[in-house]
């Protein structure tokens, strides 16, 4: 096996945490991260799925890594992936029955999530089993950070609980009028994500300024 | 060549293997996703078969998928919950078509079984409140899978559920909330049509034109799902009437 030339494992798992993180620096999987972020419930829900799919398929990719030739590598990757995306939606459907059907066609659709294809080509087809398996993690914990970001302020606004926990009003109560309807539904979801990207950047450009600053 | 025949061998191992793992957690998860599958149907049948009465908001509705029973009750302050009245589903076999799923719905209230325990009340004696037909057709994005549940003397709709659709999020997938509740209450003589930008007349208002008779109002940007749930229900009826007429003829010739 050839030496690991790459980042070591626990850079690769602190690099997706924040410094790399999926949605708010890379920019990929923006389907979830839009669709499913109503309820903080939904967002962790997803974001397990995608851990669990990241996780294995990293492991395969990168055991197979020496035997694979590069043409073959995307018809692998997405049969990797797709295996265990089913095998996500089936063991929702069955032990998490009313989160398979709110979450709908959004498991499935992991199969496209350019997340997990990027870190099989990134780190996974080049790399240890070790090492994929830390950045599989870390990037997922950096996908559910970004979900459960989005979620919070979009279920606070939209719903006043967290975590399907009323915090603001209970349901039926006429402070009920104060809810904003509208950060439950998709502009809501794109409202936050920008929002919460330029507060990405600005934290960014912050921790530059002072890089250069102290330089 | 040798090289070729490597790499053909690796993705056909792969895809064996795969295959497997997927064939393994079918078999294991299958049944317990059926199951969950039955209990949702179960869940629907008291707002189905309500016939246009609203169940009270605090009902607690409990399935018992063995039993194929539904009791629903009323919760009582300080006690035990008060069962309201519990619904039978029966399966009927319908001749010559197996495959057709038609259920019975009975309905047993506390003073119906208090009776039957004195005797005065034959089980078969039951009143029925309705039938239900599990039926499916293609929809937008993929097959949708409904519940339309109809009066006993099968002349008006009770309610119509979707069980199970992959319609365009935000747009198609609506017909699974409120909007299907338009289709409880519909008269079944003549199929249902749809209308855009439908206008319900006002309360107390007769309907004047002919159009607006069995007319269901599209979901805006959803058109496609709306024309094919309302096939959905139309062939339901009809699949409704051809089995209990077919019920009927054998049943008929049973008793002789």
């Amino acid at each position: 096996m050839p030496n690991d030339t790459g980042p070591t494992p626990m850079e690769r798992f602190i690099q997706g945490i924040l410094p790399e993180n999926p949605v708010y620096r890379q920019l990929l999987g923006m389907c979830p991260v839009l669709a499913v972020t109503s309820t903080v419930k939904n967002a962790v829900t997803m974001a397990a799925a995608v851990m669990f799919v990241l996780v294995c398929a990293n492991i395969i990719v990168s055991l197979i890594r020496n035997i694979l030739q590069p043409h073959l590598r995307i018809l692998v990757f997405t049969l990797t992936i797709a295996t265990f995306v089913t095998i996500a939606d089936r063991v929702l459907a069955a032990y998490m029955y009313d989160m398979s059907k709110t979450l709908g066609p959004y498991i499935p659709l992991i199969i496209v999530n350019c997340l997990i294809i990027c870190r099989c080509e990134v780190c996974a087809s080049k790399q240890g089993v070790v090492t994929a398996t830390f950045d599989a993690v870390g990037q997922s914990l950096g996908f559910l950070l970004a979900l459960v970001s989005m979620a919070t302020v979009r279920e606070l606004l939209a719903y006043g609980s967290w975590f399907d926990i009323a915090l603001f009003w209970k349901e039926g109560t006429p402070q009920e009028a104060y809810r904003w309807a509208l950060m439950g539904l998709a502009p809501g979801a794109f409202f936050t994500l920008g929002v919460l990207l330029g507060v990405a950047n600005w934290i960014t450009t912050l921790g530059k300024k002072k890089g250069q600053a102290s330089a | 060549m040798l090289n070729y025949i490597k790499q053909g061998a690796l993705v056909i191992f792969l895809a064996l293997a795969f295959g497997g793992a997927l064939a393994a957690v079918q078999t294991q998860l299958g049944p317990m996703i059926k199951a969950n599958q039955k209990i949702e149907t179960l869940l629907a049948i008291p707002n189905l078969m309500s016939l246009g009465q609203k169940l009270p908001d605090d009902a607690i509705i409990v399935p018992d998928a063995d039993a194929m029973e539904i009791r629903v009750s009323v919760p009582v302050e300080g006690g035990e919950p008060k069962l309201m009245f519990t619904e039978l589903v029966r399966k009927i076999d319908v001749p010559n078509s197996p495959k057709t799923k038609l259920f019975e719905i009975k309905v047993l209230t506390p003073a119906m079984a208090t009776m039957l325990e004195k005797g005065v009340l034959k089980p078969e004696q039951l009143p029925v409140l309705g039938y239900m037909i599990e039926t499916n057709g293609m929809g937008y994005g993929d097959k949708i899978t409904a519940l339309v549940g109809v009066e006993k003397t099968c002349n008006w709709i009770t309610g119509v559920y979707i069980l199970d659709q992959k319609e365009t999020p935000g747009l198609g997938d609506k017909i699974r909330g409120k909007w299907s509740n338009q289709f409880a209450g519909m008269g079944c003589k003549d199929p249902l049509h749809v209308i855009k930008g439908l206008k319900k007349p006002a309360k107390g208002e007769a309907v004047t034109s002919a159009s607006q008779l069995g007319a269901i109002d599209a979901i805006a940007g959803a058109t496609i799902s709306s024309d094919a749930v309302t096939g959905i229900v139309n062939n339901a009826i009809a699949e409704i009437r051809t089995a209990l007429a077919a019920v009927k003829a054998k049943g008929g010739s049973n008793a002789k």
